[in-house]
């Protein structure tokens, strides 16, 4: 598996570096986020709240090809909908690079990769159960359609590899306790990036969607929504379901063109 | 044919961006029976020790489900809940109206009652640990209780060494824990007082157990629920790992154990049970081998499950406690001495 993420990301190294750009920009992104989350393997109560979304990115645009890396994540506060106890903080950060390949002046096609993320969620009043995590690598076929001044993009989830922390009945990851590897000495049970513990989830094992809409409003400034939804099981018929809205102003800290000059 | 398509794209995104709650199952019902199944049906699916406890869940909640009616208030409701979670006798399984609201109610199981006490705090100051009588005591401050840990050479016999960790909840360093053993390393013989500590972490707990053994030991096995089924358990065997310090315990050692000893202070006891140099003294401990999860119902009420259950290597069922090796009693008329330590000092001579 280790082989497997260099080499994909050696593939993303290559591509920044083969071809001639015409555009680069630094940018950051604040917004706000409207988040969602139901665990059913403890409930069907689901919780929603409110939070703040931000995005440092670096992105280079060609006439053959867009790419980006980046960090992006949300802080929020969730709310059970049903009864007024047991408050969650949220934590989403993301390290994450795309590349695009633009099939015309309309539609650019590609893969985006959310290299590394950690979803954390502290639940105020529990114990055991209090801190909840997915750690994972999320693989992505991604479209986006540019008319003017907006760009719309659709990523489907196609590969993740990820590690739940809660179990069926125990915060321990359910691949751990279904192997017997638990002990209060497996460090790598516990350990959100305890990789030894991960398991893959192809398309069709989850279903991992998210569109994003940005309007350029000025050279320098763009609005933009985003919306993800991710439901998985570890455990048959006890779904996971996340969901988030994003809205953003995006700035672009530096902004630099040049006149095209691209080979590949 | 491409304005189709764009259609097409356009429709897409703005179809799938509407919302993740089409993925959600719906809100649950709070009334008073849903409330009742919901609990039911978590100790049904999560609680790993029904067989061993003797509860026939469905037969338990059958027998009280009639008696769910549309207009009980909160107190009664949870009364009928609190039957099941009485009669599990656990005390990692418990039942909270409002967790941090004071005066809450509460359904648990007292682990204490029918035991005398096993420990006395002014016997142990006044005779073995306070600076009074014994210079060589050192502690690390803190804590719930003031201190985290307690140590030194006990004066009734001048190469004894003592430890007292009256809580696994509690941060020790790894530094800590080094100085603790390196300062013990030169007694006979060492007694481990267990009593009081009610648990923790039992990470924590592990880190200590591993300085008394040089080699990988057979603890048992923990035997996690895993689905839902009443077979669905998956067995993790247990092997303590020594610890790489130079300054492990490999002498005789005591651990003295009262009612109190529960939860990680079970780990502890069942990591260090196959050991050869070690035994237990005092009363029988609290038990609590099973690891626990937490939650809230549907109307905000705290539940807390055992949902795995220990089995030692002799194949002992742990979550009842288990008698020591050397029962001891405390005498608490005699405040001149505490009879467990006395016998175990007699017990390393």
């Amino acid at each position: 598996m280790k082989k497997l993420f260099l080499g994909i990301t050696l593939f993303f190294v290559g591509l920044t570096t083969t071809f001639s750009q015409s555009s680069k920009s630094f940018f950051m992104e604040l917004g706000g986020s409207y988040t969602t989350f139901q665990d059913v393997k403890y409930s069907t109560v689901s919780y929603s709240g409110v939070g703040g979304a931000f995005r440092l990115g670096i992105e280079r645009n060609t006439p053959k090809a867009i790419w980006e890396v980046g960090l992006n994540g949300n802080i929020g506060k969730e709310s059970p909908n049903v009864h007024d106890v047991g408050a969650v903080t949220t934590i989403n950060p993301k390290v994450y690079s795309r590349y695009l390949k633009k099939v015309n002046d309309q539609f650019s096609f590609g893969a985006h990769w959310d290299i590394l993320g950690l979803y954390i969620r502290k639940t105020d009043g529990l114990d055991n159960n209090g801190i909840y995590y997915i750690s994972s690598s999320d693989l992505f076929a991604t479209g986006i359609y540019h008319k003017g001044k907006w760009n719309l993009g659709l990523d489907l989830g196609l590969l993740s590899f990820q590690k739940e922390r809660m179990s069926f009945a125990f915060s321990a990851p359910q691949k751990g306790l279904e192997d017997g590897a638990f002990n209060y000495q497996n460090e790598a049970l516990e350990s959100p990036f305890g990789f030894k513990y991960f398991t893959l989830k192809p398309i069709g094992k989850q279903l991992y969607l998210r569109t994003h809409i940005q309007y350029q409003w000025k050279e320098r400034i763009a609005v933009g929504y985003r919306w993800r939804a991710r439901r998985f099981t570890e455990v048959k018929n006890y779904p996971v379901t996340v969901g988030e809205h994003q809205l953003v102003i995006r700035y672009n800290i530096t902004h630099k063109t040049k006149p095209s000059t691209a080979q590949n | 044919m491409k304005s189709l398509k764009i259609f097409g794209f356009i429709a897409i995104v703005c179809i799938l961006s509407s919302c993740e709650k089409i993925f959600l199952e719906p809100k649950p019902k709070t009334d008073a029976l849903s409330v009742f199944n919901e609990y039911t049906t978590l100790v049904k699916e999560k609680y790993a020790m029904l067989e061993f406890k003797g509860v026939d869940i469905d037969f338990l909640a059958d027998s009280i489900k009639n008696t769910i009616v549309a207009d009980l208030n909160d107190e009664e409701l949870f009364n009928k809940l609190a039957i099941i979670t009485t009669r599990l006798r656990d005390a990692h399984s418990s039942l909270i109206h409002h967790r941090n609201g004071e005066n809450s109610l509460f359904a648990g199981f007292n682990l204490l009652e029918g035991y005398p006490s096993g420990f006395n705090l002014e016997i142990l100051a006044d005779n073995y640990i306070g600076l009074p009588v014994n210079s060589t005591i050192k502690t690390l401050e803190g804590g719930a209780v003031g201190v985290r840990a307690v140590w030194g050479v006990l004066n009734q016999d001048n190469e004894i060494g003592y430890v007292w960790i009256p809580s696994w909840n509690e941060e020790i360093s790894d530094k800590e824990i080094e100085q603790i053993f390196s300062d013990l390393k030169d007694t006979k013989g060492l007694i481990f007082d267990q009593r009081l500590n009610g648990g923790g972490d039992p990470s924590l707990a592990t880190k200590f157990a591993s300085y008394f053994t040089d080699k990988p030991v057979d603890t048992g096995f923990e035997r996690f629920k895993t689905g839902p089924g009443a077979n669905d358990f998956s067995d993790s065997h247990v092997i303590l790992q020594p610890s790489s310090s130079s300054n492990k315990y490999l002498k005789e050692v005591r651990v003295i154990t009262d009612r109190h000893v529960y939860s990680a202070s079970t780990t502890f006891l069942y990591s260090l049970d196959s050991i050869n140099t070690i035994k237990t003294m005092g009363q029988r401990s609290g038990g609590g081998s099973g690891s626990v999860a937490d939650g809230y119902l549907s109307n905000g009420w705290y539940w807390s499950l055992s949902t795995s259950e220990f089995i030692d290597a002799k194949g002992r069922h742990l979550d009842d406690g288990v008698d020591p090796d050397i029962a001891v009693a405390l005498d608490l008329d005699d405040i001149s001495k505490d009879e467990v330590i006395e016998a175990a000092i007699l017990d390393l001579q």
